[in-house]
């Protein structure tokens, strides 16, 4: 449910940048989204459609890219978790050490 | 056509809110903590026993956020704290701006503990920093050992992890090893737990891991006024 408000807030940032640059239209959003970052792309694509009818920023396109953790057994091995039922691929232990993969960001606007 | 490249963080308003919370505890020594779990994973139940175990000890305040009702605000005040309910009307988590609102209701400079109780949710409070100094997650065991895995945003940003009704154990599918295991698969630096609030099976080291960190944080300034 709190994707509405960080869909909110996208359209609340687009703006910001619109008053500071000028620019006219945007026509893409691109955000960064973690695998731990508990946030749902489906949902956050909808609630950003639902916000944006009707308004200036009506059908931008909503780019997601996705980051993964990266993980550091205590064997040494690092490798990126895209499922977090990981195993090490090294050793088998079922626990690591992660770093990254909670990202939650605005990227890059393409306006005009 | 124009790229701008950006690097705004979303719900970066919320985050200010929250520094600006942490700001006030920190000036006035009050150690925060933010509970968060699906409901019914024995939030109040672990508050109730908690403030009564430091009655003597610690000043301890609560904020608690439903959906609706007074409930659990007036089971937490029968035990003689002071406690401010926070109802959101619907909103599935607390905000840190809602809590800088709520914060000045306690007589600051006499608060120790301040214990935050959210809304039952394990997703959506795990994106919203409220200014607390740790974070600690509730699973009670008829939620299931997987629920970790199955929730890794409430794993990756707490400090603590409680496995509650323990004394339910032998009545549903729970194993504790795997249970703590998939905690750790996520955050190793997790500290973990397992407690009976019913039965008072490991509430001691819950009691100890409270009593340390709030220790730790009340003392850090010796130079600390009206104290």
């Amino acid at each position: 449910m709190h994707e509405l408000s960080i869909a909110e807030n996208m359209l609340e940032i687009i703006e910001n940048y619109r008053a500071e640059r000028g620019f006219k239209h945007c026509s893409s959003l691109t955000v960064r989204i973690g695998l731990l970052s508990a946030v749902d792309e489906e949902a956050l694509r909808f609630a950003f459609e639902i916000l944006a009818e009707g308004g200036p920023h009506e059908g931008v396109v909503l780019e997601v890219e996705k980051t993964y953790p990266q993980a550091r057994c205590s064997c040494g091995c690092s490798f990126e978790v895209t499922d977090l039922l990981y195993t090490c691929p090294r050793c088998g232990s079922v626990t690591a050490e992660l770093s990254g993969g909670d990202d939650l960001n605005i990227v890059q606007l393409e306006v005009d | 056509m124009t790229t701008i490249k950006v690097k705004d963080k979303l719900l970066s308003k919320n985050d200010q809110h929250g520094l600006a919370n942490r700001e006030v505890f920190d000036r006035h020594r009050i150690w925060c903590i933010n509970l968060i779990s699906a409901p019914g994973s024995g939030k109040t139940t672990l508050i109730e026993c908690t403030v009564d175990h430091f009655a003597h000890q610690f000043n301890i305040g609560v904020l608690v956020g439903d959906l609706d009702t007074e409930y659990d605000s007036r089971r937490i005040a029968a035990h003689g704290v002071p406690v401010h309910q926070i109802i959101t009307g619907g909103a599935c988590h607390l905000n840190a701006r809602t809590i800088g609102e709520f914060i000045s209701h306690f007589d600051l400079d006499k608060l120790e503990v301040l214990i935050i109780e959210n809304v039952g949710n394990l997703v959506c409070p795990t994106s919203y920093y409220l200014g607390e100094h740790h974070r600690i997650s509730l699973i009670s065991t008829p939620e299931g050992d997987d629920k970790p895995v199955k929730y890794p945003g409430a794993m990756h940003t707490s400090d603590a992890v409680l496995f509650t009704k323990t004394d339910l154990v032998p009545y549903v599918d729970f194993d504790l090893k795997t249970a703590s295991e998939n905690a750790l698969k996520i955050e190793s630096s997790l500290a973990v737990m397992a407690l009976s609030a019913k039965t008072g099976e490991g509430l001691e080291a819950w009691f100890d891991w409270f009593e340390s960190h709030a220790k730790k944080h009340n003392t850090q300034d010796e130079s600390r006024v009206n104290k």
